[in-house]
């Protein structure tokens, strides 16, 4: 088969060729066994690719990630995101670090209402579940009072996109029997809770640390705030400081 | 939100599987195709005034595309050496010892892969562009920046290659049956 034929056969398969080219095309398929052939062989190599080529999935996390870096510089409003298949990657992890606290966090966390261990389970839950926010969206003007009208305290919820850190939404939990904030934000791939509740804390800054999980606790206006997550300890005490600085 | 920022939301990012599938099969690499179509991603948000009354979808395959370039050149410049038509690739051989149909069944999809993987960049290119997007011939020209012609003429050369890695395949597999 001659060059041109061969370009020919592939415009013919892939429809690009002209109403009257292909009609002539045709005709001289009719007359030519070697080109029939070949056109047999093309089109069985073309279905293969589309069947069987890889269509590679985007990690769901990517298209969080530019939207976090693309609305960055931007004023917010109300915004979606398709969060739960985000998480899911995280939550398999999440099980296997799970299996490894244990109690001890509960030592590190005497004098403490709830216990730190409740406080990191809770964010362990969220992440297996991956029920993270029951209000989705990275408008602050949103999830405060949707947090108060349900929990009768206001916790403060920063937007703090500009500094990295995007609002993913807020939810109920319990600690202790009792309801409790839980404010979600994002740092790439890193999730991480707030959880706020009446009362200051003991301490003036307490922080615990196991296996990969930091958490910074801080009081505010007459509440706790205790900030997890797997993000590394400098960027989470970062972003304790823009949260408890933020007002 | 500014009408970019929602321009951005509504046009580009609908698109950005599409955007990963490419920049994935052009390096070869998850992590590497991240950073791409992230990169890429906000030079789209730069360059989105410039997108009027054009499909979005091949739009953004062409700054993936010479966003991937750029980054090849400045990473991995020597998979760019074999960019001419007339360099051959290595054919992924068969394993030899996959007992059962499935088995070669599931083989035939992986080395099918590797074929492709194996193509150079510039065959490679057209091929996923063609046979996974769908584009017409006159769009891969614009995302890949060459002529019709040469548009052509890749496809063709890329096609004859995976057919014979198939036809390798399936020998392989035919000797696995007369056991």
């Amino acid at each position: 088969m001659n060059r041109d034929d061969e370009l020919r056969l592939h415009a013919y398969l892939d429809g690009e060729l002209g109403a009257t080219e292909a009609v002539d095309f045709e005709r001289r398929l009719a007359e030519d066994a070697e080109l029939r052939k070949g056109l047999v062989e093309l089109r069985a190599i073309g279905e293969r690719i589309r069947n069987q080529a890889r269509y590679h999935e985007a990690p769901s996390h990517l298209r969080t990630r530019i939207l976090a870096r693309t609305r960055r510089a931007e004023p917010r409003r109300r915004e979606r995101f398709v969060l739960w298949p985000a998480l899911a990657g995280i939550a398999a992890a999440t099980v296997v670090l799970a299996a490894w606290f244990g109690p001890a966090l509960i030592q590190q966390a005497v004098g403490w209402q709830p216990p730190l261990q409740e406080v990191l389970d809770a964010h362990l839950r969220a992440n297996l579940g991956t029920h993270w926010v029951d209000v989705v969206s990275s408008d602050r003007h949103t999830v405060k009072p949707w947090l108060s009208a349900h929990l009768g305290f206001s916790p403060n919820v920063p937007d703090l996109s500009e500094q990295g850190f995007t609002l993913i939404g807020g939810r109920l939990d319990v600690l202790d029997a009792k309801p409790v904030a839980a404010l979600v934000y994002q740092r790439r791939q890193h999730m991480i809770s707030v959880f706020v509740w009446p009362g200051e804390p003991a301490v003036a800054s307490p922080s615990a640390q196991r296996r990969g999980y930091h958490m910074i606790g801080w009081g505010a206006n007459g509440l706790t705030y205790w900030a997890v997550s797997d993000l590394n300890e400098n960027e989470l005490r970062d972003f304790a400081r823009l949260l408890s600085s933020a007002t | 939100m500014d009408a970019r920022g929602r321009r951005f939301e509504q046009l580009v990012v609908p698109h950005l599987g599409a955007a990963f599938n490419f920049a994935r099969w052009l390096t070869r690499n998850d992590h590497d195709a991240q950073d791409v179509v992230q990169e890429a991603a906000l030079r789209s948000l730069r360059f989105l005034d410039g997108l009027r009354g054009e499909e979005a979808r091949p739009w953004l395959l062409g700054i993936v595309r010479n966003t991937t370039w750029t980054w090849l050149q400045a990473n991995r410049p020597a998979e760019l050496t074999s960019r001419d038509d007339d360099s051959e690739p290595q054919i992924a051989a068969p394993p030899s010892d996959e007992p059962e149909t499935s088995a070669i069944r599931r083989a035939e999809a992986r080395l099918l892969n590797e074929a492709i993987t194996a193509l150079p960049p510039a065959l490679r290119e057209v091929i996923v562009l063609r046979e996974l997007e769908d584009l017409s011939y006159q769009q891969i020209a614009q995302i890949a920046g060459i002529p019709i012609g040469t548009v052509m003429s890749r496809l063709a050369r890329a096609r004859r290659l995976l057919s014979q890695s198939v036809k390798v395949i399936e020998a392989a597999a035919d000797r696995q049956e007369m056991r």
